[in-house]
């Protein structure tokens, strides 16, 4: 073959390519377009935003709510820098604590399919299946549980979405596979789900035997008597039926009221700080009094400190120091 | 001699130079960012409805006088129901009105109203004419002729115990709420629904209610630092009530002893129907954050709830929902009905499936509603057929509760934009609301709907209202036409209203089956009169119709294209919406 380069050259040619070549492909100048660029801008030129970044991160660290205002600061954060590692997970830990399932899988969604890390595919689905987009859900984590068939919650998940797609036959395969585990961890939804998977195939002894499992894990599970009242009935059961839809009934109650309890708290809560920032010092007295019984020990303290100050602010001294004792002895 | 050796290195190392550095392109390529393509699916549908408002003369807005104090009501919307007002066989609507919460604060504007029908869609403000008064804070609206003297008759329900009985003299609505012995008591009143109870010729009333709540009881809720509307988790249910119908003009009220006063539950939505096909109607109430209810009938009087058993109380995973609206359908053909349920925003719109008399399952995901549904937040609801093909569409109201919700979602919008959903045949329905026309695609906080052949074409149309928006006409375009029978039923010895009846129509292969249904939806009842569409047959083979009470009647060969009126005990005779009065 004719060549105007001397084979000297070509080798030399060949190695320089090589070695460009590597260096691309370890440094990975390809990929470091978007992450690594607004990673590096994100540190190299915004100051301001990086320690509003660390402020909200340690805000999340505690378990905290980002106010508002700082969530909106966020996203334009992530506006600007929609690459940056740093950004993206702030944000995903703030929407996960707002319980924005729609903004978190939004977020995950950004990611294109093929760049998603495993960790990123898995919340992705579990993101769906919070949202009940089984379908999507059973799309992602399906394959994942195929490929890893001794994964237990992997399976579990991935068996969940298949059941509510209306495909039992894959969800009874996936739950099937890592049933032992299941036990094990003791993964309750995952044994109802089987159990109704016997249920609608008739196969109602089996529905029963398995639900059974599942009310022996917990025997006020909500999910595990109304499935086996159901079954029960189906079977003409009706005392047996009847027992498990009260249990499921006293259940629904019990959770109805422990939400009721913390959403008027947290009414309260605010109420109360309204209240003691505009110096309306009886109002916050009756606020707080409302919350007392309410609250466990520890949150009485905090209460009682308002009470003293509020009490301070009315000039009622004895009532202050009483509050402030009471404050003492809830610690 | 040569080697070959050195060149064959060579060789090797140059394709492995230019294999790395193809993939490092490919690789820098593969970073780089992706156009995006937007994803409108591959929906289609010849179904198509125009929004017809403007033309249609129902210039109704609903005003429910929203304020800071964010009092629950104000974000509830009102109902809708048709009624042949005048007997000219063209559906009319009565649009339910709130207003401010106090009474005093009460403006005009915020009247109940009647608009009545030419029969060809144009309408008119006949409020005034009819006399139709308003009362209270309006919520819901039930229709049925509950004296059988052939006029329909109305029951409004109210937030703050003004519930109003009208009675239609032929030419006005008068007041017999007190005469009739259906006072409110005070409590919040939602959807309500005329049915027969013991199939003994006369319309007995069965009334939703929700909480007990008022603006001196109110509780302040947060969601994550922001101000919201209420929850109903926060107050006491407040129990349904049942009046039977004593046959001359008044009602006693029997909810203590049919075991309504015990079950009391957070009630928004009520369906009437025969659910297992034993002749008498059923009760199905869903409720907001408490299990819905199926009351079994057992035809004296006795009810029975049998909703946690069946599977119909539930969602899938055994969890309460906030339920908004129902409806029932043979969606899928199997002669048995299937119990449908509008639920919150994150849950699904419930479909629960009869697999076998009284066994339900929750099939929504598996037949391609559940998704779409999680997205909204449903209220009102309604099985139609759509496209005249024989099976049953479906239509949902969606509309979120926080006129805030932006500052808690990056996502969820406070007006969204209504579902249609088209039923294939097959078992599956697919979400064709981005493509079946101008009228879904008006983004408002919907509540109601109900569905009508409003312009007397064969069709079915539909009305949604809208919370502090315009009420919207979705006139029903749909170019392909299939025909269709529609039957107005008028009882003999059952009541005049039919409501209770069941029609089997067996055109061609299949039965199509229907139920005059005294309520569905939201707050609403639709249309009484019963829409067959019949694909590409020409005519109704065979017609069984099952007249509350047992009699049954048997007709042959019913032409399509037509109009029908069914006076129990004779034969057929069609007639034209809006051209005559068809007197009683």
């Amino acid at each position: 073959m004719n060549t105007t380069f001397p084979n000297i050259f070509r080798r030399q040619l060949d190695l320089a390519l090589i070695f460009v070549s590597l260096v691309l492909a370890i440094s990975g100048i390809g990929c470091r377009t978007a992450a690594q660029r607004d990673a590096e801008n994100l540190a190299r030129d915004d100051a301001a935003a990086r320690s509003e970044l660390q402020r909200m991160k340690a805000t999340l660290l505690q378990g905290q709510n980002i106010a508002p205002d700082d969530l909106t600061r966020l996203k334009k954060l992530h506006e600007k820098y929609p690459a940056a590692a740093d950004v993206r997970q702030v944000l995903q830990q703030a929407l996960q604590l707002r319980r924005d399932w729609e903004g978190l899988a939004q977020l995950l969604q950004e990611i294109p399919a093929d760049e998603r890390t495993r960790p990123d595919q898995e919340s992705l689905g579990k993101v769906y299946l919070k949202l009940g987009r089984f379908a999507e859900a059973a799309k992602i984590l399906g394959p994942l549980a195929n490929a890893a068939p001794a994964e237990v919650e992997l399976n579990s998940l991935a068996g969940q979405a298949w059941f509510y797609t209306g495909d039992h036959d894959r969800a009874a395969v996936a739950l099937d596979r890592v049933w032992t585990g299941i036990l094990s961890a003791k993964l309750l939804d995952a044994v109802v789900t089987r159990g109704l998977i016997f249920f609608y195939r008739g196969e109602n002894p089996r529905a029963v035997e398995t639900i059974q499992i599942a009310l022996e894990m917990d025997a006020d599970s909500v999910a595990a008597n109304n499935a086996i009242a159901r079954v029960y009935a189906a079977m003409g059961d009706q005392q047996q039926a009847l027992i498990h839809q009260q249990r499921a009934e006293q259940g629904h109650a019990r959770q109805t009221a422990q939400e009721a309890q913390s959403m008027r708290l947290v009414g309260l809560s605010y109420d109360l700080k309204a209240a003691f920032d505009e110096r309306r010092f009886s109002d916050c007295i009756r606020i707080s009094q409302e919350m007392l019984p309410m609250t466990e020990l520890h949150q009485q303290a905090l209460i009682y400190q308002y009470q003293a100050q509020c009490y301070q602010g009315m000039g009622q001294t004895d009532a202050a120091q009483r509050a402030q004792a009471e404050a003492a002895k809830s610690r | 001699m040569i080697s070959r050796k050195p060149d064959h290195n060579h060789n090797f190392m140059r394709k492995i130079a230019i294999f790395l550095l193809v993939s490092a392109l490919l690789l820098s390529l593969n970073c780089a960012p992706k156009p995006t393509v937007p994803t409108s699916g591959n929906v289609s549908t010849k179904l198509r409805f125009d929004d017809g408002t403007a033309r249609s003369g129902i210039n109704f807005r609903h005003v429910p006088t929203r304020t800071a104090e964010k009092w629950m009501p104000q974000i509830m919307g009102s109902g809708v129901g048709i009624i042949d007002v005048n007997r000219d066989g063209a559906p009319d609507v009565v649009l339910v009105n709130s207003g401010a919460m106090r009474a005093t604060e009460r403006s005009v504007d915020a009247r109940t109203r009647l608009y009545v029908n030419d029969g060809h869609g144009n309408f008119t403000d006949d409020t005034d004419k009819w006399k139709l008064p308003s009362a209270g804070y309006g919520m819901g609206v039930a229709v049925g002729d509950f004296d059988n003297d052939g006029w329909p008759d109305l029951f409004l329900t109210t937030y703050d115990g003004k519930d109003l009985l009208l009675r239609n003299t032929g030419t006005e609505f008068t007041d017999v709420t007190a005469k009739a012995g259906v006072q409110s008591d005070g409590k919040w009143s939602t959807s309500a629904g005329f049915f027969d109870l013991e199939n003994d010729g006369d319309l007995d009333l069965f009334l939703v209610r929700y909480i007990d709540y008022s603006p001196e009881n109110a509780v302040k809720t947060y969601r994550n630092g922001v101000p919201t509307y209420s929850t109903p988790i926060l107050y006491q249910p407040v129990p349904d009530r049942l009046f039977r119908n004593n046959g001359n003009g008044t009602f006693t009220d029997v909810s203590q002893t049919a075991g309504l006063s015990a079950a009391a539950r957070k009630g928004l939505a009520l369906a009437l129907g025969d659910i297992d096909l034993d002749g008498d109607t059923d009760i199905y109430v869903a409720n907001d954050t408490n299990p819905n209810q199926l009351w079994l009938n057992d035809g004296k009087g006795g009810l029975r709830d049998v909703a946690a058993l069946s599977g119909v109380a539930y969602s899938e995973a055994g969890a309460e929902e906030g339920s908004m609206g129902a409806d029932f359908s043979d969606y899928d053909g199997n002669g048995l009905l299937d119990i449908i349920c509008a639920n919150f925003q994150t849950e699904t719109t419930a479909l629960y499936q009869q697999d076998q008399p009284l066994l339900f399952r929750e099939v929504s995901d598996a037949v391609g509603i559940g998704e779409a549904a999680r997205g909204r937040l449903k209220f009102g609801i309604d099985f139609f057929d759509a496209d005249n093909d024989g099976d049953e569409d479906l239509l949902v109201a969606n509309g979120h509760i926080e006129d805030n919700i932006e500052q808690n979602s990056s996502t969820v919008t406070f007006a969204q934009l209504n579902s249609l959903y088209e039923n294939l045949g097959n078992g599956k329905f697919s979400d064709v609301s981005a493509v079946a026309g101008r009228a879904l695609a008006d983004q408002q906080v919907s509540r109601s709907l109900v569905t009508a052949d409003l312009d007397g074409d064969g069709d079915l149309d539909f009305i949604v209202t809208n919370n502090g928006g315009t009420a919207q006409v979705g006139i029903n375009s749909t170019e392909e036409k299939n025909g269709f029978v529609i039957l107005w039923l008028e009882g003999g010895n059952a009541n005049r209203s039919a409501i209770g009846a069941r029609v089997l129509a067996k055109v061609g292969g299949r039965t199509i089956q229907r139920q005059v249904m005294g309520a569905q939806s939201y707050l609403s009842v639709s249309d009484l009169r019963l829409h067959f569409g019949l694909g590409s047959a020409f005519k109704i083979d065979e017609l069984t119709v099952y007249w509350p009470g047992g009699e049954t009647q048997v007709f042959r060969d019913l032409g399509g294209g037509s109009f029908y009126h069914l006076v129990q005990g004779r034969d057929p005779v069609k007639f034209i919406p809006g051209a005559v009065v068809i007197a009683p």
